[in-house]
């Protein structure tokens, strides 16, 4: 078998250069940084800036189409590139404010950001199981590192050593579950597994048994019930940054992942597994919705909202129809938005040390009102509340899955949820609005961020009352997984 | 004769996994482990898997349990854990779920696997296939093996300042 | 020769004993053997099932794909080690401890 240079780097374009990017960024930090851990990192964290921005602004160029034995560029695997590139600049934008309390690393983190979201893109173009393993790993092993990446907080090494057993457990799941899929259709190939499924009239057991196994390990990337249990502690403990590039891309990726294998390739033989599909959803919107009422610190609070999110997606997966493909990618980009201006208010909000109690927001609108708006949007558009971007994403998801007669009951159960958790968003907004601040410290708020806030919250405002580009790139998108 | 083998080293690895779960001091585990991972290598030659075997030797049983056994020294590990194994219905629950779906799964293949084939994995042939097929996974393991690298420099420094 | 079952019965009870090592080890270190435990059982299985596929039509040989997954999964498995023991060994510095069970958050 020969390798086609060229179309290698058709296809794998964005993560040829992401990987020069990081090279780039670790030669200067030893150039300029002299090798010292400490110290501030403004020239690798620009340069990691720039050339995100620059490889981002380059991905829109880049035509759909490539396709090779190796990888796939379709519109699918283009949209959730330009996500993730995003997702990573939103993170850099949260990392800035945040960067005074990394004692040592702070050269490296944007680097090991970097190498992440190279594994991210490389998954969405991912065709075959093996390209899909490797890829999964490198992104959580390097979330591992990013998880534990103040050692000296009890907090984050515990959510270090806790995401490094449950992921590694589910790796390990993976691995087997591919082994039988491997083993039953002879091949790590996505286009030529889905072949064997769709030529038998029923799955063998060990083929069903290899799936299952597969799903249980996508189930912890994405936070499913009954994978969900780090979920809370991780999102606690790891830096905010961390938490805020996790609960974005991590679940993206399981989302990614999780439609290439039932959309691509189990294809119409996926109708088997509405069933299963729909109970995880229940059960996950369920978990997250009761399990976000008795919290008080702000980043556990968003674990357990991120959960109910989460069962959204699985409501969009069960019904499996391009609409709620569509509905899919809609979703995720009004998350990210409303998920990354909350997590960088939170790192404005706890200003030096890391408390994120709940009381930290008190009477935010009388110390910082521009604060204040930006976390009501984000907040009201994570309920899904008209005219924020999340309503409308939260109706695309339903409106899809009530045209499937079986799933009527899942999208009353996702409706009874969904204005239960307008509850606890509620209870947000009356810490900022009707109580009494707790913290009166000035709140420090650079150029940066004040744009990148302002840039999510006009991001949550027009896609929420004119949806019609972004409802356009995201059927766009999908429909390359209905070919 | 070489089918009486498989069963001898099966029932060695299987004996040797068992003890690396069971014992209770965490240096006898890793010893115990590194039998398991050897009679997996004697498995692998069975199945005329020659590279892996050396390289389950080699990366296995050599550096990742040595990486083991060193911190287990460094850390100083030698008292047992005070109150045992944790056994509760939970585990025997999700174990035997478990062998009941693999159990469900390995009585039913379905029609693609055959008999034994003739595939030999030689250096070559293997090389060949991952420098070709696999590449691409290839050069991500290298970004994965670089990354984690720079990540654990970061976290093994002296905490000087909390 | 061996049916493929047998290799199968073999490697998952191996798999199935690292998952109780997992759930009943209190030690992390102990822990993250047992999960070493479970991705080498999965690596037997894929070699065995290399073994027992038919030869692709085209070639007449089979293609080696599940001897280069076990090479995948030994790199990773390599890499995943090196970063779980230098969080286990901040923990250890940090809190004294690698029992799971003196970890607040590490109740489950």
């Amino acid at each position: 078998m020969n390798i086609d240079t060229s179309q290698l780097f058709a296809i794998f374009g964005v993560e040829s250069l992401l990987g020069l990017l990081g090279l780039v960024l670790i030669v200067t930090d030893l150039l300029v940084g002299k090798g010292r851990l400490t110290g501030p990192a403004t020239a690798v964290r620009t340069l990691a800036f720039g050339g995100l921005v620059a490889i981002f602004a380059w991905s829109f160029v880049l035509e759909p189409g490539a396709e090779g034995a190796l990888g796939t560029l379709d519109s699918f695997a283009l949209f959730f590139k330009r996500f993730f590139l995003a997702t990573a600049v939103a993170t850099l934008g949260v990392a800035a404010p945040y960067e005074d309390r990394l004692s040592a690393g702070r050269a490296e983190f944007p680097t090991l950001l970097v190498f992440t979201t190279l594994g991210m893109c490389l998954l969405s173009s991912a065709n075959d199981f093996v390209t899909l393993f490797v890829g999964l790993e490198l992104v959580t092993v390097v979330l591992f590192l990013m998880a534990a990446y103040r050692p000296q907080l009890p907090r984050s090494i515990e959510a270090g050593i806790k995401f490094v057993v449950i992921g590694a457990l589910s790796a390990a799941f993976m691995v087997y579950g591919i082994a039988f899929v491997y083993g039953t259709t002879g091949s790590f190939e996505f286009s030529q597994i889905s072949a064997v499924i769709n030529a038998q009239e029923s799955l063998p057991a060990g083929l069903k048994f290899g799936l299952l196994m597969v799903l249980v390990g996508l189930g912890f990337k994405l936070g499913a019930v009954p994978f969900h249990i780090w979920i809370p502690d991780v999102y606690q403990g790891a830096p905010t940054p961390t938490t805020a590039f996790l609960s974005v891309g991590s679940k993206a990726v399981g989302v990614v992942l999780l439609m290439r294998l039932v959309y691509t390739v189990m294809g119409p033989a996926a109708a088997q597994w509405t069933t299963v599909l729909a109970g995880l959803a229940a059960l996950t919107l369920l978990m997250g919705g009761l399990g976000a009422i008795p919290q008080t610190e702000l980043k556990r609070f968003l674990g357990y909202s991120g959960i109910s999110h989460a069962g959204f997606l699985l409501v969009a997966l069960a019904t499996h129809s391009e609409a709620s493909a569509g509905a899919i990618l809609f979703y995720v980009v009004t998350y990210l938005f409303a998920n990354m201006a909350a997590f960088l208010v939170i790192v404005i909000v706890s200003r030096t040390d890391d408390d994120n109690h709940m009381d930290r927001i008190n009477g935010l609108a009388n110390r910082s009102p521009f604060l204040a708006l930006v976390l009501t949007t984000s907040m009201l558009s994570l309920a899904g509340v008209p005219p924020f971007a999340g309503f409308f994403a939260k109706f695309m998801v339903l409106r899809a899955a009530v045209a499937e007669p079986a799933l009527v009951w899942l999208v009353a159960f996702s409706l009874l949820m969904a204005v239960t958790s307008l509850y606890y968003y509620l209870c947000i907004l009356k810490r900022i609005y009707m109580r009494d601040a707790v913290d009166t410290g000035f709140l420090e708020i650079s150029g940066g961020a004040r744009l990148l806030l302002l840039l999510c919250m006009l991001a949550v405002f027009a896609f929420g009352i004119y949806q019609q580009p972004l409802v356009q790139a995201a059927e766009a998108g999908a429909s390359s997984l209905f070919r | 004769m070489g089918d009486a083998l498989f069963y001898v080293f099966g029932a060695l690895m299987v004996l040797f996994t068992f003890l690396t779960i069971r014992a209770r001091n965490p240096v006898y585990s890793a010893i115990f482990m590194i039998l398991s991972f050897a009679s997996t290598a004697a498995l692998f030659v069975m199945l005329d898997a020659f590279l892996l075997a050396a390289v389950e030797v080699l990366v296995y049983a050599g550096a990742i349990m040595v990486l083991f056994l060193f911190v287990i020294m460094l850390i100083n590990l030698r008292a047992a854990e005070h109150d045992g194994l944790r056994v509760s219905p939970l585990v025997v629950l999700v174990a035997l779920t478990f062998l009941l779906l693999l159990g469900r799964g390995i009585a039913d293949l379905g029609p693609v696997p055959a008999g034994a084939n003739e595939l030999v994995g030689t250096p070559q042939l293997v090389a060949k296939t991952l420098f070709t097929r696999y590449v691409v996974p290839f050069e991500a393991v290298s970004i994965l093996l670089l990354s984690a690298i720079l990540g654990t420099v970061v976290l093994a420094r002296r905490s000087g300042e909390a | 020769m061996i049916p493929l079952e047998h290799w199968l019965y073999l490697s998952g009870m191996v798999f199935t004993l690292g998952l109780c090592g997992v759930l009943m080890r209190r030690n992390v270190i102990l822990v993250l053997m047992s999960i070493e435990i479970m991705l080498n059982a999965a690596n037997l299985a894929l070699v065995a099932f290399n073994k027992y596929l038919p030869p692709d039509p085209a070639t007449g040989a089979t293609a080696p794909d599940g001897q280069v997954f076990v090479f995948f999964t030994i790199a990773v498995a390599a890499a995943e080690v090196a970063v779980a023991l230098a969080i286990a060994m901040a923990l250890f510095r940090r809190l004294d401890t690698v029992n799971v069970d003196d970890v607040a958050n590490l109740r489950w």
